[in-house]
């Protein structure tokens, strides 16, 4: 059963109550809340996501709510726990759901260490997937976005999981963050995508969230060879230039932006120097996403 | 996210008051040392550090990890590794070498044995 094939009433009610459970990618979540704005964002964003019934055990148990009553009458704000503990500080209410998907990564980041995870974008064609590690405001998740609109399969906008033990990638496709202008560039360049509504002041500025689609959701059990790691840097009226890095630049650069690089010790210097055996690395320099598109393309057919 | 620092013999660090005669690579078995052509990378898990080498420094860093080595002979291995090797450049070589060992006993990637 798909999230989209429970009714509005049935969906609040299961997270109002005893909770949501539905898997992404390799792990299960159970989602409770009182918030109609997390029914309606899973709704519009998670319909493709396969329900688990009368899940007895998973992998991140999540409540959305108000922090304690008194909270709720005079500035109405959200809270959010998993397995019980708070590690957030309350944030507005209007940004619960935004709360929801910031909380999940850090759950992914903090809890999943049998992967390397790098905070990248990671998109397949044929089997093979390009990497594209990036801070905030690199361009990464608006490259991501239309990536995925030119045939390439999402994997994640979030983070790259490296099996430590076979080298491949696992898929966790969730839904793409968008922020500030990258949210009216793809709303513009792809008419027919699904964009949950924005919300303005966020600590990130306006977000939102685009609907991953429902292939990449489907195959989110197929895990990818890497084949590239691009850094991507988005800059206004900037020509598209490709830079590659030594081997040795490109691990220090994923090295920083792991999550769990340090945590991981031997073993992921072993994961990282294996992949790097397999793949090249790469600076791109980007304003116009069709180049950077073409030049994505071609690096990952080796031309 | 990851502590790491780029490294290579250019790097200038205190000269040592003694040079003790032997070194091996610190670590023993968690050390681990990848060459890619000209650039080596190495993990300390003494440290918890990744560190990107030039050639020589790398080079020199693989022979510490099987071997406890004199200066003489990281001496030696040093001229031997460098192309056009001439005997006038003992001096520069003696420099290199000092400073590259402490940079990696800054490093924790060397012990110095008595």
């Amino acid at each position: 059963m798909k999230v989209s094939d429970l009714s509005t009433a049935e969906l609040n009610g299961l997270l109002r109550r005893h909770g949501l459970a539905f898997n992404i990618g390799p792990f299960s979540v159970r989602v409770k809340s009182p918030f109609t704005r997390i029914a309606s964002g899973i709704a519009l964003l998670y319909s493709d996501y396969s329900v688990v019934p009368d899940a007895p055990i998973v992998d991140f148990n999540i409540e959305i709510r108000p922090p304690n009553r008194l909270r709720r009458h005079f500035r109405p704000q959200t809270s959010f726990y998993f397995d019980g503990q708070n590690p957030f500080k309350p944030l507005p209410q209007d940004q619960c759901f935004a709360m929801f998907e910031w909380g999940l990564n850090w759950c992914v980041a903090n809890t999943a260490h049998h992967y390397l995870n790098i905070h990248a974008a990671v998109v397949e064609k044929n089997g093979l997937a390009v990497i594209m590690p990036g801070s905030p405001g690199s361009g990464k998740s608006t490259l991501c976005a239309a990536l995925v609109h030119h045939g390439w399969r999402l994997l994640s906008d979030e983070m790259a999981l490296l099996c430590t033990r076979t080298g491949r990638l696992t898929p966790i496709p969730r839904p793409v963050g968008l922020k500030n202008r990258s949210i009216d560039i793809v709303k513009k360049l792809y008419e027919d995508t699904t964009i949950s509504d924005p919300v303005r002041d966020t600590a990130k500025g306006t977000v939102a969230h685009m609907r991953p689609p429902a292939a990449s959701v489907m195959a989110a059990s197929e895990q990818a060879v890497p084949k590239v790691v691009v850094f991507p840097t988005y800059k206004d009226n900037a020509e598209t230039v490709l830079k590659p890095l030594s081997k040795g630049q490109a691990l220090l650069k994923i090295a920083d932006n792991s999550f769990n690089y340090n945590i991981l010790g031997v073993r992921g210097f072993d994961s990282l120097t294996g992949m790097l055996d397999q793949t090249d690395g790469y600076q791109l320099t980007y304003h116009k996403l069709d180049d950077a598109i073409l030049e994505i393309t071609r690096l990952l057919e080796g031309v | 996210m990851a502590n790491n620092n780029a490294t290579g013999p250019a790097v200038t660090q205190p000269t040592m008051n003694h040079a003790p005669e032997r070194y091996r690579a610190a670590g023993g078995e968690t050390l681990r040392i990848k060459t890619w052509g000209d650039e080596t990378v190495v993990y300390s898990s003494v440290s918890g550090e990744t560190h990107v080498l030039e050639r020589h420094a790398g080079a020199i860093l693989a022979e510490l990890a099987t071997s406890t080595l004199t200066i003489d002979e990281i001496r030696t291995l040093l001229a031997h590794s460098i192309d056009d090797y001439q005997p006038d450049m003992d001096d520069e070589l003696s420099t290199y070498m000092e400073q590259l060992l402490n940079d990696f006993l800054a490093l924790e990637l060397i012990v110095a044995v008595d």
